[in-house]
């Protein structure tokens, strides 16, 4: 128990310490803190970057699930129109992004969210695959745009 | 700790220490950091062209999705 207590105390040291110096270095000497426009600007990256992430899971799932066409037919019936549906929220996005950058519009973040609601996430798996080594190849993709999919809400679901 | 987790308590000291830290964040996460000697106009025009880049990357893999 004394041990347990020691070891709370350090971890909380530590974060104190990490917090005072983020906290320095954001108004140090010298270094004016960054204007609103730069916190806008790396704030749209991020939600770029995440876009392009989702974009990218999506190409890669998509390649994955075209090879299932003739194969297993009726699971690429299932999840072939899921991701076309999830690709045409995240362009419509990113498109929302790109706005906000260039005029300063303000509804970028719902259509952001809308990408993670596009579909029901937990119908994105690999169930139904008969081939086994198939099975692997499309939980491994479908794996990476659940990942992204499920960040979205995390990263981006309340005010930041 | 978990890369999620140290974004979240990164994220957490942002909401507490003020908007230069949600900067610094996305320059750890993304690896965009402002450049020695780069100004903010040189930044943000930067990043900008990054977004227009990237928007026309997500337009072309749509279509390529959408057409099958």
């Amino acid at each position: 128990m004394k041990l347990q207590s020691k070891y709370l105390a350090s971890a909380l040291a530590m974060v104190m310490l990490v917090g005072i110096g983020c906290r320095h270095n954001s108004t140090a000497a010298g270094q004016p803190p960054p204007s609103a426009a730069v916190v806008t600007i790396a704030t749209l990256l991020d939600a770029d970057h995440t876009c392009l992430t989702v974009e990218d899971s999506l190409t890669a799932a998509d390649h994955a699930i075209d090879q299932l066409k003739t194969s297993d037919p009726e699971y690429y019936a299932k999840v072939g129109p899921l991701i076309k549906k999830i690709s045409a929220a995240n362009n419509l996005a990113e498109q929302k992004i790109k706005l906000a950058k260039d005029n300063g519009a303000t509804d970028w973040k719902p259509a952001l969210l809308a990408v993670a609601s596009s579909v029901n996430v937990s119908d994105l798996s690999a169930a139904g695959v008969k081939n086994p080594t198939s099975q692997l190849i499309v939980s491994a993709s479908l794996a990476s745009l659940v990942g992204i999919l499920n960040s979205i809400t995390t990263n981006f679901g309340s005010a930041k | 700790m978990t890369t999620t987790q140290l974004i979240a308590f990164l994220i957490g000291l942002s909401a507490q220490y003020g908007p230069g830290l949600v900067k610094d964040i996305a320059n750890l996460i993304h690896g965009n950091p402002m450049q020695p000697g780069e100004t903010e106009a040189d930044y943000i025009a930067r990043i900008g062209a990054q977004i227009d880049a990237d928007a026309a990357n997500i337009a072309a893999q749509d279509k390529a999705i959408q057409e099958g």
